[in-house]
Formats: structure tokens, sequence, C-alpha cells
């Protein structure tokens, strides 16, 4: 599997981004990455959630994820960040370089 | 304090008369605060006009590490005396920054009507961020390793609580242009309130966004930088500042909602210049211009080249038609390349 995350926006606007395969990972590493994908439904969802209407300086988010046989991109911002996908894009954030 | 802002309606005339029609709901729309305020004075006898009561309502939140269904969070007594420095200063920081509007504006807090203004530290855990939320604050500790806490800078505090000032008045939507603009008044005015907590002068203040927030691990001394936009920080980890200067830099992304974090660089530049060509503090004039501008001129999807527009308009009216302040706006503008449209 591999898993691609673009982080852009946030106070700062500094851009973050991050690609695994996950193979390449340690088992302690790579199962809960793939856990969540799936507990996610990540190939269920939109490929954009609603922008929200108010607010500023939040997170926006890119994920794409190809398993083999499927690829599927979500776009989202942090206030609209649904509850389900949350935990993944905290697994894959402890990823970034540094 | 909104009585200083009273405009001779002569001024206005031009305004008025223009065959722009944005220009004269401009202007009405700023003849109708004089009325107000004379109403205001009339029904006082020509008194002071006091101020309205029930302002001043801060407030401080731990939210524990939970997320956005966790806020608001634990309401703190006593934060101005915490031993938790995110809270003291999450206070101190909302407290400075509503002295700012109302003691040099007039304005009432984030709504001006006095709505409690809510922060709510701890945000999630190692958070690398700050933000409004449309009701309140929010701030993370910082991951501790690239980021300190997000309060360690006043700036960034002033800079969350005029998103919420934004959000009444202009509305500018948070995309490309005028999400860039929205950006740039956040920090323009999150470094006027620490320029004057510090009582500094434009030739003193450092005009950095958001200095304290990198460890010392990270090459950089803040995240943005006013007076050259693009020169906060070049690190092997996090990249360097892509924030441009002038037009001719202008970045198109799809990231960021259109680059709102990084084309700010251009009317922030804009600002410094005028700020720089005025002297002094920079909260008197070139602020005072910036924050009518904010109130009353802005719409939902201004461009940078109509904000100039507007700028230089209410400078004119403000200060008068060809006074030095007119020509300083015309020359912060200039100089990041918006020509400001006839």
């Amino acid at each position: 599997m591999i898993i691609h995350l673009v982080r852009s926006g946030g106070f700062g606007g500094i851009r973050r981004e991050v690609r695994i395969e996950t193979r390449s990972l340690s088992s302690e590493e790579r199962e809960p990455l793939e856990g969540l994908v799936k507990a996610s439904g990540f190939f269920s969802l939109p490929g954009k959630f609603p922008r929200p209407g108010k607010g500023a300086d939040f997170f926006t988010y890119s994920i794409t994820v190809d398993d083999g046989e499927r690829v599927h991109t979500v776009e989202v911002s942090e206030p609209s960040l649904p509850d389900i996908l949350r935990p993944l894009i905290r697994e894959i954030s402890k990823h970034f370089s540094g | 304090m909104a009585v200083r802002g009273i405009i001779p309606p002569h001024m206005l005339k031009h305004l008025a008369e223009s065959s722009d029609p944005e220009d004269r709901k401009l202007a009405v729309r700023m003849l109708m605060r004089i009325e107000k305020v004379r109403g205001m004075r009339r029904a006082l006898g020509e008194v002071y006009v006091a101020t309205p009561t029930g302002g001043r309502c801060i407030r401080v939140y731990d939210v524990k590490h939970g997320s956005d269904s966790d806020l608001p969070g634990d309401l703190l007594a006593n934060p101005a005396k915490s031993k938790d420095p995110e809270v003291k200063e999450a206070y101190k920081g909302a407290d400075a920054t509503y002295s700012f509007y109302k003691d040099l504006y007039g304005r009432n807090s984030i709504d001006d009507k006095g709505m409690c203004i809510d922060s709510s530290v701890h945000f999630e855990t190692d958070y690398d961020n700050a933000g409004w939320d449309g009701r309140q604050m929010i701030y993370g500790d910082g991951d501790g390793v690239y980021f300190n806490r997000f309060t360690i800078a006043i700036d960034v505090i002033g800079h969350e609580l005029t998103h919420g000032v934004t959000e009444y008045e202009a509305g500018l939507v948070y995309q490309d242009q005028p999400g860039a603009l929205n950006e740039s008044m956040s920090d323009v005015f999150g470094t006027l309130v620490k320029q004057r907590v510090l009582n500094e002068t434009v030739d003193q203040a450092d005009w950095l966004i958001g200095e304290g927030i990198f460890t010392k691990k990270v090459k950089g001394k803040a995240l943005r930088s006013m007076s050259a936009p693009g020169t906060a920080y070049d690190d092997p980890k996090l990249g360097k500042d892509p924030q441009p200067a002038d037009m001719k830099h202008y970045v198109k992304t799809s990231e960021d909602e259109g680059g709102v974090h990084i084309n700010s660089g251009i009317p922030n530049h804009a600002f410094y210049l005028a700020a720089m060509e005025l002297g002094g503090h920079a909260w008197e004039k070139a602020g005072r211009i910036w924050y009518v501008t904010l109130r009353d001129a802005l719409k939902p999807k201004t461009s940078f080249a109509t904000a100039a527009k507007r700028t230089y308009q209410v400078a004119g009216v403000l200060f008068g038609e060809g006074s030095a302040e007119q020509a300083a706006v015309k020359k912060g503008w200039t100089g990041v390349g918006v020509k400001i449209p006839k």
C-alpha cells in the first residue's frame, strides 16, 4: 500500500508532505496504518469534503491511498474533518520527516 | 473613541458623487456611521459619549488535549494568575488585543457588541497550530521539537482574534486574494497589538509574525516577515519561507486555500511600506486607515487592487485628499506592484 499525505495551511502555512510504502515499514508501524485505512472506509469516502464556512488558519489535507487495486484521493480541511479520518491523519503525520 | 473617527461629511462628497456604485455605497455607509454617533451625542446633550457597557469578557478554557468535539473544555478560574504559561499568555494576549481595539479604535470586542473572547489551550497533542474556528480561538502546545506553544507570541493571539473581527465586518472569503487579504489583516493587527504592548515605533518593531514559536532547532526567526516577506526561515526540514513581497512573484496554488498564508506577504508588505513612510506608532495612522477599511469598505470577495483603492479612499476621508497619509498608502501598494485603480 502507498500512502501520500500533503498538509498545507495552518497558521504558519508550512507545507508538509510524506509518501509511505507500507511494505517497507516494520509490522508495528505498518499494521496501525493499514488498519486505519480500512477502518475509515477510505475508498468509499467522498473525494472532497465541503469547505468550512467559517474559521481560519486550519490545516488542509490531501490524502491519496493506492492499495494496488484502487487509487483514491480525499481532500479535507480540518474543521470538516470527520472523526473517522482523524486517527488515520494523526498516524500518517507521525511519518513527516523529522 | 468612535467620536474621533468622525469624518467631515464634505470629504465624502466626492465619493458620494462617484460613478462607481461601490464608491457610493462606501460613502453612504460612512455617512450612516456619522449620523449614528451624532444621534448618540444629541441624546446625551453633547456630553461625553460613554462607552457601551458589558465590555471586557475574556475566558480561557483547558480542552485537555481533546479535539473539536471536546471544545471549549473546562473553564479556568483566574487565568491571569495561572502557573500554566499557556493559560496566562492566552489570557494576557486576548486582554491586550481587546484593549488595543477598544482604546484605539473604539471597538468593543470581536463583534463590537462586547461578546466574550473565548480561548481553549492544550488543543490535541503536540499540535503545531493555532486557529479561529468561527466561535473561539484554539491553541496547540507545539510538538516541542520544531514548534513551541503558539501562545508564546502575542501577535499570534492578535492575529486569531482579528480573524473574528474580519468575519463580523468585511467577511473576506478564505480563499485566493480575499483569503490572503483576510490573513494579512490578521498579521497587520497581530503585529500592531505586539508593537503597542512594547510601545514600539515603526523603526523599533521587528515586523515578524510568530517570533518565538520555532524552537532553537529550526533555522529561522519567525513564521513570516512583513518587512522582508520570504526571509523568515530557511530550514532543511521545514523548507523556506514561501512568501512573495510583490505581485510579480504572486504564487498560484490550489493548496492552502489558494495560498492564503503565502500571498498575504504582498498586502503585508504594502502595509509595512505605508507605515514606514508615515513613521511613529504604526497603529495611529496606517493602522487606523486599515481598520476603517476593514470595518466599512471591504466586501467578501475583495481583490488586492480593490483593497488598495479602498485604503486609499479611506486615507483621503480620514486625513484629507492629497494628504501625506494618502500618499503613503499609495506608495505602499505601488511598492508591491499593486496599481490603485481609478
